[in-house]
């Protein structure tokens, strides 16, 4: 009779808490419509071809890029789930984007003392690609999550910062071909907890980047979560299955923020600043942008199951938290979700910067639309985004223009966290397929991830995803970091003749690689709005160059260019289908056209 | 513990007594009194004994002389003296339901509850009034009479609504209530719809959702009209991600409002389908007419705002999310929902209002989620072990 009693106790508290919009393991459940999941279903049904849309075609193997990103097949803990991020960065300074893959090890290969190798692939201009790791000295930074592109020491060159199970690694380019690895001497060997998603920016005007380290959850390789545990506070079930414990049940760990002291170290100035440290969130993604259009660069904070952060930047060394006041921080009802990558664009060309974060299975990406004024619309279900997701655990994602027609297109990777899921015998698998979106033009987008070719439909354990014109050819490519196995890398292929342009920004006055700097580009009736940003998707960095569609315009008849220290410069009349290099108050100071490598399509 | 205040409260009438007898009451009286101050109630025992010898009308003496010896665990004789101080003011409510503790301690069990239930009623003290209450619970229980305890319970929700001590009789009360319903109905009607929609509100509980739905269909094979039956079947239903049993679902919502057209529960059910399926305007006709039969509602409300501004009428949306936070301050969604509401109307003080409200509210639930989630594990662990017994 008291276990009766008991039993009914408990269900009576479940059926309180599912009242209350109780959290799951992971992500809150979030059901959507009948004629939502009729949609959904019609979309997913649709194949053959979209007129006037490419193929996204696998070139992996043609480039050369091999890399096998370590895993635990069995992935028992939280650490061995999260990894995968990757960065496209011009190393050495040639105009080609290289590739950085960073790497993770398992629990048991830690406990070991085997590391597991990240790796620089540099770009060899005919559509493939040379590891270069050993002699950039970039292989071994730590158990590494991801990894973001800044310029510390404002030298013109990209620097790689590398976010670790365990702090931070800071590598310095020496403009060589050649990293140095300059954590402790930059003042941030002090950062030791689970670090994941980082940006650079410069914050306060004063032409040096500033840093943003989000963390996680406080993993010790010593006392580690057992795995399947029924201990009540720990989250280590899924299905009725075991799985790996967290991030509920774990302890959180405050982010930092450090500013730039402009002689090769950072501040912690998290407490001056007015960010919050309690309570802690389980931080994943963060990401610099001027979200109100005052001109201060402002910062949003993706928290896994938590309350999104939204930094108001007043001005004065100083942050307001505005998450839930402007809509970001949870859903429509206020339900916070599990909230991991974060495509930042202006995908209804209103000059405002419009947010999609990908999310749990059981809940769906979330599009933030940005109604101006620190005031973000929770437009996820009218935008047509949140059907095609559900039901997918997504991580790296951009908002990109693969067709070159003038609008954003949103592009997501999946993969599930528990490999266990498999198991279950339900319609949620381990491996899951990528999708794609193509912007409709009027506010809402259409799910075509089964009409651009196979190759998304490939399932895979994706984390990271980066996008960039990675053979300077016009054409947009994506290189998706997977959790187990080879990367895979996305090109455009057969796709409409569309025109583009591309503009690389160096700053002078302003931080040297024109962080946060935007160009509004108006090419007839498109007028398009691109900033260069540093980290975002999933712990990746893609291409700072700011890349343009044009549709069928043949020039840009005015590109108004906002340095992040607030001046404007107007270029007029800029051909299309050219590179240009814009250099602060210099104007356009070189321009190339594209340059198809040979060995591709 | 607060009876030396009683001590105060109680009468001052002095007897008519000789001078010597009155100046031997009064110095007893006086030393018994200090002593009470030094807190020292076994030296003032002795000192309201002999004033009690002096003066046996004195309701003071007899009174304070009562509690004490009641509180030195001696209620056998602190009854003659409870009893003695009431004779002379019957309406000290507070030493009538000590006498009644006392009385039930000696075993004296219907003296006992006469008096417990005569003082019980008019104690203005919440803490006393627990104390008495529960000792009626208890007796009522002992005496297996539990719907006498109902309205005491009652009573001491209202006087003191968040006493765990309150609260867990409540529990244990009506769950055994509920278990001697389930064996009645066993006992006398097996065969009954109703046994069987009992027996589904069981499985329920227990979380075993195919055999509730089969003792539901159990209940409307024999009786297709029984009250709420294909509500409840409907709700089950619907939680499937089936959509054939969901579908399901819907057959037994309609067949319910063909029962029952005018439940404003069941009317935003519906409404919710309603708005699943797009069909905004029907959902706003019958949330409209759910808060047109249940105006406190504040489900119905909140769907009604909801769907309002959905269909891209905030203005008219308003007033109805700030009724809903009245009459439902705890309501966390309906704050969320009109300080998104403000916040677009750029009403910006309102806004950051209500996301406070919000936030304070998420706060307590995301520590009441906390607790319940250490409460779950409970439940497993015991059926295991009787499992591993089996």
């Amino acid at each position: 009779m008291t276990v009766w009693r008991l039993a009914g106790t408990a269900v009576c508290a479940l059926v309180l808490l599912q009242s209350a919009g109780a959290a799951a393991q992971m992500g809150t459940a979030t059901p959507l419509s009948a004629a939502e999941r009729a949609k959904a279903a019609a979309e997913a049904r649709a194949t053959g071809p979209l007129p006037g849309y490419p193929q996204l075609v696998d070139i992996t193997a043609e480039t050369g890029v091999h890399f096998d990103h370590r895993s635990s097949p069995e992935a028992k803990f939280i650490a061995e789930s999260m990894s995968g991020g990757v960065a496209l960065i011009d190393y050495d300074g040639d105009g080609w984007p290289d590739i950085y893959f960073t790497n993770a090890q398992s629990v048991e290969m830690a406990q070991h003392g085997v590391k597991a190798r990240s790796a620089l692939f540099h770009n060899n201009h005919d559509g493939t690609f040379t590891d270069v790791t050993d002699k950039a000295g970039v292989g071994y930074p730590c158990w590494a999550m991801g990894a973001a592109v800044g310029d510390y020491n404002n030298d013109g060159r990209p620097d790689l910062l590398v976010t670790c199970l365990n702090g931070v690694v800071l590598y310095r380019n020496n403009g060589d071909g050649t990293f140095t690895n300059v954590t402790r001497a930059a003042g941030l060997a002090s950062d030791h907890g689970w670090a994941t998603g980082a940006t650079f920016g410069d914050y306060d005007g004063d032409g040096w980047d500033d840093l943003y380290i989000s963390h996680y959850v406080d993993f010790n390789l010593h006392d580690l979560p057992a795995f399947g545990s029924k201990e009540a506070k720990r989250s280590c079930k899924y299905l009725g299955l075991d799985v790996q414990c967290g991030p509920r049940g774990l302890k959180a760990l405050p982010d930092n923020l450090y500013h730039n002291n402009g002689n090769g170290t950072f501040a912690d100035v998290s407490k001056a600043a007015g960010m919050r440290d309690e309570p802690s969130e389980y931080g994943l993604t963060a990401l610099w942008s001027d979200f109100d259009n005052d001109g201060r660069i402002d910062l949003f904070v993706a928290n896994d199951g938590e309350a999104n952060l939204l930094y108001r930047n007043e001005g004065n060394g100083k942050f307001d938290e505005e998450g839930l006041t402007s809509g970001v921080a949870a859903n429509a009802d206020g339900v916070e979700q599990a909230n991991m990558g974060v495509a930042v664009g202006d995908y209804r060309h209103n000059g405002r910067m419009d947010l999609v974060i990908s999310h749990f299975d059981i809940e769906y990406a979330a599009l933030y639309d940005n109604a101006g004024g620190m005031n973000f619309d929770d437009d996820s279900i009218q935008s047509g985004i949140a059907r095609g997701t559900q039901g997918y655990v997504g991580w790296g994602d951009a908002f990109v223009d693969f067709s070159n027609d003038g609008w954003l297109d949103y592009f997501l990777v999946n993969g599930h966290v528990y490999p266990q899921v498999d198991q279950a015998h339900t319609a949620t698998k381990f491996l899951e397929p990528k999708l794609l979106f193509v912007n409709q033009r009027d506010g809402t987008f259409k799910n075509v991830s089964r009409r651009v070719g196979p190759a998304l439909q490939k399932p895979q354990v994706s984390r990271g995803v980066a996008v960039g014109d990675l053979f300077n050819d016009g054409r947009m490519e994506a290189v998706v970091e997977n959790l187990m196995g080879e990367p895979m890398i996305l090109r455009p292929e057969d796709g409409p003749p569309n025109h583009w342009i591309s503009f690389q920004l160096e700053g002078v006055k302003c931080n040297q690689l024109a962080l946060n700097a935007r160009v509004q580009a108006t090419a007839g009736d498109l007028v398009q709005t691109g900033e260069v940003l540093s980290g975002g998707s999933y712990l990746s960095q893609s291409d700072l160059r700011i890349h343009f569609g044009l549709g069928n315009h043949e020039r840009v008849d005015k590109a108004l260019v906002l340095w992040p220290d607030g001046t404007r410069e107007t270029l007029t009349n800029l051909a299309a289908d050219r590179f240009y290099v814009v250099r602060e108050g210099l104007g356009v100071i070189a321009s190339k056209a594209a340059e198809k490598p040979a060995r591709l399509h | 513990m607060g009876w030396l205040a009683l001590l105060l409260v109680v009468g001052t009438a002095a007897g008519q007594a000789t001078a010597d007898k009155q100046h031997a009451f009064a110095e007893h009286m006086q030393k018994a009194g200090n002593y009470l101050r030094q807190k020292q109630p076994a030296l003032a025992i002795p000192e309201l004994e002999a004033a009690v010898a002096a003066e046996p009308a004195s309701v003071d003496a007899q009174g304070n002389l009562g509690v004490l010896l009641f509180f030195q665990g001696k209620p056998a004789e602190a009854i003659p003296h409870l009893r003695a101080a009431l004779a002379g003011k019957p309406d000290l409510v507070k030493l009538q339901g000590l006498l009644g503790l006392a009385e039930v301690r000696t075993l004296d069990v219907a003296a006992g509850r006469k008096d417990l239930e005569a003082a019980f009623p008019q104690i203005p003290d919440p803490k006393f009034k627990v104390q008495v209450g529960l000792e009626l619970v208890t007796l009522d229980t002992q005496a297996g009479d539990l719907e006498a305890a109902t309205p005491i319970l009652v009573e001491l929700r209202k006087s003191d609504p968040n006493n765990p001590e309150v609260l867990y009789a409540a529990y244990r009360t009506y769950t055994d209530l509920a278990g001697e319903s389930m064996l009645a109905m066993a006992i006398h009607a097996p065969d009954a719809a109703q046994m069987h929609q009992m027996l589904a509100h069981e499985e329920t509980r227990e979380g075993k959702t195919n055999d509730a739905i089969a003792e539901y269909r159990k209940a409307i094979a024999l009786n297709p009209h029984l009250p709420g039956v294909h509500f409840e079947l409907a709700e089950l239903l619907h939680t499937s991600q089936d959509s054939a049993v969901k579908q399901e679902a819907v057959e037994e919502y309609q067949r319910a409002f063909e029962e029952n057209p005018d439940d404003a529960t069941l009317l935003c059910r519906l409404a919710e389908m309603d708005t699943q399926n797009g069909n905004l305007e029907e959902a706003r006709k019958k949330y409209a007419r759910a808060v047109q039969l249940q105006p406190g509602d504040a489900d119905a409300k909140l769907g009604l705002a909801k769907t309002l501004m959905d269909l891209g009428k905030p203005d008219q949306a308003l007033p109805l999310l700030q009724q809903t936070v009245q009459e439902e301050p705890t309501n966390a969604v309906a704050h969320y929902r009109l300080g998104t509401l403000y916040r677009k109307q750029g009403h910006m003080d309102e806004a950051k209002r209500e996301i406070e409200i919000y936030k304070q509210l998420k706060d307590l639930k995301d520590k009441l989620r906390a607790e319940y989630k250490n409460l779950l594990i409970v439940p497993n662990e015991i059926r295991a072990s009787d499992k591993d017994e089996k």
